[in-house]
């Protein structure tokens, strides 16, 4: 029997004789790695949401009626659906500022959580010809018309089972699902003014009415921008709103650093959670390996009397300490990931900031340094509390055992 | 030539600020086939003693000679591996380990020293001999006082090593299990094992070859 075999039937055969204490020991390693996997995966997912919101902004400024700004903030951060109307002559004065690059209009309205509806959803329709924001993303993954009456969804939208979606009485088909945002826009269906205009004189029949459907062209619910980069934003806005009043300025920028922020905040409870966690996983090995072995003293004098070499029951301990850190890794990943996937919805929501769970090769890596940290902690909680008696003289250790 | 030599050996304490030698300029020999006993009072420094001589304790002064060889000059692997091999040590005490049957207490020895296993029947002749066969697959914490003592002994004389050292070894046994286990020790010492043991009943020293007591810290032949 090699030494490491014999090393670890020894150490499992102490362990199952304690079952009390390895079951403590067990679950402060469970502790650590369970914090440590949901940890890292909440923060991965957290800059995750930011990075691909980044990513999928495309405009530098969105301009939205006085008083709704929250409500847009709301429909880009959480989904929550919202509808708000400006004159369309924002969107012409927009266009004509110097410094703008491009400008496009959305319409917004919502669908209901009735018999009527699919589901109650934000409802974006888009100007397919000056569009730069929703294009580039709708080339990933739709190739098929959206003008001819079908809709794209959003990652979170769940068609029926017959793969369509259903608006004020009328189904739709899906021309595609679009990739994740980490936004609001997930819970989002997008379509042209054509399709738009069909649905809004749906919603008149059925009694719901968001504007006249027969002057809908008039009306815009933001105009995006992109300004050129030598362009001051701020003159630009200055611009803008010296011809179009009654209306208020959402700079990309600025909604994500805000975004960071309140980000910053969660990461920061995250890190001190996961840091007391640790420290306290950590602590309570040591802890418990220091009480357990302190006990044991008299075994690891047997065990010097028959012939083991200090060192030898250093590996002996480290067995134990590495069989436990791990066994408790391994359950506190399986936590863990019952932890974050099945609840990944209700921690996005609960979090309220953009949320992208990471991918599967970073949840195995994360998974891999939850086992391996608890491994660690066990292996050198058992170690440092070994080390004194294995070195300690045997006939005193054997009579302060007994 | 002597299989343990001990030379001017000496261990010292100190106890609030004062030393004490616990064994004060030891000179001993043992050769294969001696059968040592030593009595002494409680305190007169015998399991010091014994402790010097198996190397787990270092002496303040002194050398202990196994085999030709300074245990001074042996890294603690060599002579852990004599003590796996050519010494077993009998402590005061239980010393038995909990997590282990009677049986795989009795065979450990060889797991850890990688050696080959004595046969069943050489493990069910010691296990007769000291009536525990019936115990063998018992944990420790359900035999009483006095099987574990005999399990221990026979964990220390199933292989029939160089030198037994017992301390105490039949403290808490009966007479007729006393004198059992004295048989053994004579029986194995008649086979070339060098033995030494230190007992408080002196009605075991008949079976001795030669008589030593210990008196604070100092040896000397009675017999």
């Amino acid at each position: 029997m090699s030494a490491f075999n014999e090393s670890f039937r020894f150490g499992i055969r102490n362990i199952r004789k304690r079952p009390y204490r390895s079951f403590c020991l067990v679950l402060a390693a469970v502790i650590g790695s369970y914090a440590l996997f949901v940890g890292l995966a909440l923060k991965a997912s957290l800059n995750n949401g930011i990075g691909r919101m980044q990513e999928r902004m495309g405009a530098d400024l969105m301009i939205v009626p006085e008083s709704s700004e929250i409500e847009a903030r709301n429909i880009l951060l959480t989904g929550e659906p919202e509808f708000f109307y400006m004159d369309v002559a924002v969107a012409t004065a927009a266009a004509e500022i110097e410094g703008v690059e491009c400008a496009t209009s959305q319409f917004y309205f919502t669908s209901l959580s009735s018999d009527c509806c699919s589901t109650r959803v934000q409802l974006i329709a888009f100007d397919p010809d000056t569009d730069f924001v929703i294009g580039p993303w709708i080339d990933e993954r739709v190739t098929s018309d959206v003008s001819n009456g079908s809709v794209i969804i959003g990652s979170e939208v769940t068609p029926l089972s017959n793969g369509k979606v259903k608006f004020y009485g009328n189904e739709y088909s899906v021309a595609g699902k679009l990739g994740e945002t980490a936004t609001g826009l997930d819970h989002s269906v997008f379509m042209s003014r054509d399709t738009m205009h069909g649905i809004l004189n749906d919603a008149k029949d059925k009694g719901y009415q968001f504007l006249n459907p027969e002057d809908d062209g008039a009306w815009v619910s933001t105009v995006l921008l992109r300004v050129s980069d030598d362009a001051d934003i701020t003159a630009v806005e200055k611009e803008i709103y010296n011809r179009a009043g009654g209306i208020r300025f959402i700079e990309t920028d600025k909604l994500i650093s805000d975004v960071a922020v309140k980000l910053g905040s969660v990461e920061n409870i995250i890190n001190v959670t996961l840091t007391v966690l640790l420290v306290f996983s950590f602590l309570t090995m040591i802890l418990f390996f220091s009480v357990i072995f302190h006990e044991r003293k008299k075994e690891f004098a047997v065990l010097r009397i028959l012939g083991t070499s200090s060192r030898r029951i250093c590996f002996f301990s480290l067995t134990e300490g590495i069989t436990i850190g791990a066994a408790g890794g391994i359950i506190g990943l399986v936590l863990g990931i019952l932890t974050v996937f099945p609840f990944n919805h209700y921690i996005e929501n609960s979090l309220d900031v953009p949320y992208l769970m990471p991918s599967v090769a970073a949840v195995i890596l994360y998974g891999m340094i939850g086992v391996l940290v608890t491994t660690l902690f066990g292996s050198l909680s058992s170690f440092l509390s070994t080390l004194s008696l294995a070195h300690a003289e045997t006939y005193y250790t054997m009579r302060t055992g007994e | 030539m002597a299989f343990l030599e001990a030379q001017k050996l000496v261990k010292e304490y100190n106890r609030r600020g004062k030393t004490f030698r616990a064994v004060d300029d030891i000179d001993f020999t043992i050769e294969p086939g001696d059968f040592v006993m030593i009595e002494g009072e409680s305190g007169s420094g015998k399991t010091t003693f014994l402790n010097l001589l198996t190397g787990l304790t270092d002496p303040t002064s002194g050398a202990v000679i196994i085999d030709g060889r300074s245990l001074k000059e042996t890294g603690d692997k060599e002579i852990s591996k004599i003590r796996n091999q050519k010494i077993k040590y009998i402590p005061q005490g239980e010393s038995l380990l909990s997590a282990l049957t009677v049986r795989e207490n009795i065979l450990f020895p060889f797991t850890i020293g990688g050696l080959e296993r004595p046969s069943e029947e050489r493990l069910l002749e010691v296990s007769d001999k000291l009536g525990i066969t019936d115990l063998l697959d018992e944990y420790p914490s359900d035999l009483s006082g006095g099987e574990m003592r005999r399990a221990t002994i026979a964990r220390a004389v199933i292989n029939k090593p160089s030198l037994i050292i017992a301390d105490e070894p039949t403290g808490s046994l009966d007479s007729a299990n006393t004198f059992k286990v004295m048989e053994i020790f004579r029986d194995i010492a008649s086979e070339g094992t060098a033995v030494i043991v230190v007992t408080h009943q002196k009605e075991t020293l008949g079976y001795a070859t030669r008589v030593l007591e210990m008196d604070q810290g100092s040896l000397k032949e009675v017999v």
